[in-house]
C-alpha cells in the first residue's frame, strides 16, 4: 500500500490548520500520521452501503430575547490587545499597521 | 469532630447534618491531605483553600451538598478562576463566567478546592499530556493516574475533594476512575448542561462526576442534571431523583455480556473481576445474556477520526486575538500559526492534523464521511443488544494503570479506550465502578453501559454490584 500521507499534504494541511510544523517536527509527525490514519482506514472495509445516517434530536433553541449576559468587557478581558472596546490584530487589508 | 472522618460524600453529608463535622472542620482536613500529599500527586493545577474556607464558614449544612469539596476539572470554567485547559496557549486565561454544572454544584452547597490537571485540552489517557506537569496516581506513584480527567479522579482517590467533575469525550472520566479505584460516571448526552466546559469533541462531549461510591455519583448527578437553556444539546427531560432510584438488588434484571470483546487481550486480573462481577451480579438477582455488536471493535478507529475533526475545528478559536496567548508573526496569518504552534503540545497537534486531514478535501468521504456511517451503524447495534440486555458488563481498561512514560506511541494510548469509546459514540450513558485489585495492588474498573436516558438504571445496577463487591454504600 502506498504513503496515506506525503511532506506535501503534511504541509497543506498544516496550513490549513495554521500551524507551524518545524523541520525536526516534521519527520515524527509523518511518522506518527502515516500510522494513525494507516489504523483508522480499516473503516474501508465495513460495509456501510445500507446505513441510514439519522440526524441527532433537533436541539431547541432558546427565543432570541435579549437577557442577562457576559459585559462587552468580561467578554473581551481575555484578549491579549484590546483598544476602546475592540480586539487589536493586524492589518489584514495590507499596508502599515497604524 | 468525631475522630473519624467520612470517606464519602453521603457519610460527610450525614454526619455534617447531626452537626458531628462542620464544613470548615471538613475542609480544615482536607486543607492538609492536600499540603501534604499534593506536591507529590499533582492533582491541582491552581488551588483557592482560603477562598474554599470562606465558602465553607457560608455553606448550609442542610443544602444538598452541605459544604462538601468538589474539585473542578481545569477545562469547566469557575468565574474568577483561571481555566488554562492543561495548555500553555491558555496558561493565563481567567475565565469570564461560570459552567452552569459549576453554578449549580455551588448553589447546592458544593466548595471547590482547586481545578485539576488534565491532558491538555482533555486529550491523552494519562495526563501525561498537560503542558504543565503529570500528575501521579495515589494508589502508586510511580504509575499514571489515567486520563484525561486524571487531576480529578486522583483528588478523589487522594482524599484531597469528596467527588470532583471531569469531562468524558472517549472514556475521559471513566478511563481514569478504573486506574485510580474511584466511580466515573458519563451520563447520556444532553443530560448534563457544557455550557462552560471548553469544548473538544462536540458531538461527544459529557460532564460527569468522579466519587467514592456510585451513590455519592448519583447524589451529584442529583444537582448536576438539568436542562440547560444556554445549551443548545442540552434535553429536556422529567426529573429524576438518582439517589432514590438506586435499588437494592438486580432482580429481573438482565446483565448483557458483549461476544465480540471476549477475545481480547486483557490483564488476568481484569477477566478475573469481570467472572466475579458476573457471579455477583446473578446472586443478586440478574440473568446474564450474551449479545452481539458485531462491529464494536470499529468504534476506535471511528473515534480517532471523529473526535480529532471535531477537535480540529473547535481549536480554531484559539488564533492569539480573542484569548488567550499571542506570538506576533509579520501579518495575521503568521501570527495565528506562530500563536497556535507556541502553544499547543505535541498530541494537540497531532490530533488538529489528523483532523484538518480527514476534513479536508479528497479525503472527507474516505474518512469523516465513512467513520459517521460507522458510527451510526454501531450505536444501531448497541440499541439493538440493549433490547435484549438491559446493561451491557465490560472491564473499563485492558490494563490497570501503567507507569509515568511506559506508552509513548500515541497509538498504543490510544488503544487505552477500546472499551470506553462505544459509549461516547452512541451518547449511552455509562459507569466505571471499582471491582478489586490486580496482584500489585492496583485498582481495577469494571464498566456498565445503558440505553440513553437509563442513568438512573445504570447508576442503581452498579451500585448493587459495587457494594457486593465490598464498596460503601
Amino acid at each position: 500500500m502506498g504513503m496515506i500521507i506525503d511532506k506535501e499534504t503534511l504541509e497543506h494541511v498544516a496550513s490549513l490548520a495554521r500551524l507551524e510544523i518545524t523541520p525536526e517536527e516534521e519527520g515524527p509527525l509523518l511518522g506518527d500520521l502515516e500510522r494513525i490514519l494507516g489504523y483508522v482506514a480499516q473503516l474501508g472495509s465495513v460495509d456501510t452501503s445500507a446505513i441510514v445516517r439519522k440526524r441527532p434530536a433537533m436541539t431547541e433553541l432558546r427565543p432570541d430575547e435579549p437577557g442577562e449576559g457576559l459585559t462587552r468587557e468580561a467578554g473581551l478581558g481575555g484578549a491579549p490587545a484590546m483598544r476602546d472596546g475592540f480586539v487589536v490584530v493586524r492589518n489584514v487589508m495590507g499596508g502599515e499597521d497604524e | 469532630m468525631s475522630s473519624e472522618l467520612p470517606r464519602t460524600l453521603e457519610q460527610y453529608r450525614h454526619a455534617v447534618r447531626a452537626h458531628e463535622l462542620s464544613a470548615e472542620e471538613y475542609l480544615g482536613e482536607t486543607r492538609q491531605l492536600i499540603e501534604r500529599g499534593d506536591p507529590q500527586v499533582k492533582a491541582f493545577l491552581h488551588l483557592r483553600l482560603d477562598a474554599a474556607r470562606s465558602d465553607a464558614q457560608a455553606a448550609d449544612p442542610s443544602s444538598p451538598l452541605a459544604g462538601a469539596p468538589i474539585a473542578v476539572k481545569d477545562n469547566i470554567m469557575m468565574a474568577g478562576e483561571r481555566c488554562t485547559c492543561g495548555s500553555r496557549i491558555l496558561e493565563h486565561y481567567v475565565a469570564p463566567y461560570s459552567a452552569t454544572v459549576v453554578q449549580s454544584l455551588l448553589a447546592a452547597g458544593a466548595v471547590v478546592p482547586g481545578k485539576t490537571n488534565l491532558d491538555e485540552f482533555a486529550m491523552g489517557s494519562s495526563t501525561e499530556n498537560s503542558a504543565f506537569f503529570p500528575t501521579h496516581n495515589p494508589a502508586d506513584l510511580s504509575r499514571v493516574p489515567g486520563g484525561s480527567s486524571g487531576g480529578s479522579t486522583a483528588a478523589v482517590a487522594a482524599g484531597f475533594a469528596l467527588g470532583a467533575i471531569g469531562s468524558d469525550t472517549g472514556g475521559s472520566v471513566r478511563q481514569p476512575a478504573a486506574f485510580c479505584g474511584v466511580v466515573g460516571f458519563k451520563p447520556t448526552y444532553g443530560l448534563v448542561s457544557r455550557y462552560g466546559l471548553v469544548a473538544f469533541g462536540s458531538s461527544l462531549d459529557c460532564i460527569g462526576p468522579i466519587a467514592r461510591s456510585v451513590r455519592d455519583a448519583a447524589i451529584m448527578m442529583n444537582v448536576m442534571a438539568a436542562h440547560d437553556p444556554k445549551d443548545a444539546t442540552s434535553v429536556k427531560r422529567p426529573h429524576v431523583d438518582f439517589e432514590a432510584a438506586l435499588q437494592p438488588t438486580l432482580a429481573g434484571k438482565r446483565v448483557g455480556i458483549i461476544r465480540e470483546l471476549q477475545g481480547l487481550d486483557v490483564q488476568p486480573e481484569i477477566a478475573a473481576a469481570m467472572e466475579t462481577t458476573r457471579k455477583a451480579a446473578v446472586k443478586s438477582g440478574a440473568s446474564i445474556v450474551e449479545v452481539s455488536v458485531p462491529h464494536i471493535l470499529s468504534a476506535l478507529p471511528v473515534y480517532y477520526i471523529i473526535a480529532p475533526a471535531e477537535c480540529s475545528a473547535n481549536l480554531g478559536r484559539f488564533d492569539g486575538v480573542r484569548y488567550g496567548l499571542h506570538e506576533d508573526g509579520r501579518d495575521m496569518t503568521e501570527t495565528y500559526s506562530r500563536t497556535r504552534n507556541t502553544g499547543f503540545g505535541t498530541e494537540v497537534k497531532r490530533r488538529i492534523l489528523i483532523g484538518a486531514f480527514v476534513l479536508s478535501a479528497g479525503y472527507y468521504d474516505a474518512y469523516y464521511k465513512k467513520a459517521a456511517s460507522v458510527r451510526q451503524l454501531i450505536t444501531d447495534e448497541l440499541d439493538a443488544a440493549l433490547q435484549s440486555a438491559d446493561v451491557l458488563l465490560t472491564p473499563t481498561t485492558p490494563t490497570t494503570a501503567f507507569k509515568l512514560g511506559a506508552v509513548t506511541d500515541p497509538l498504543e494510548m490510544y488503544k487505552a479506550d477500546v472499551f470506553t469509546i462505544p459509549a461516547d459514540l452512541a451518547g449511552a450513558p455509562a459507569i466505571s465502578f471499582p471491582a478489586g485489585k490486580d496482584t500489585a495492588g492496583l485498582p481495577v474498573g469494571l464498566q456498565l453501559m445503558g440505553p440513553r436516558w437509563s442513568d438512573a438504571d445504570v447508576l442503581s445496577c452498579a451500585n448493587v454490584l459495587f457494594t457486593a463487591l465490598g464498596g460503601e454504600s
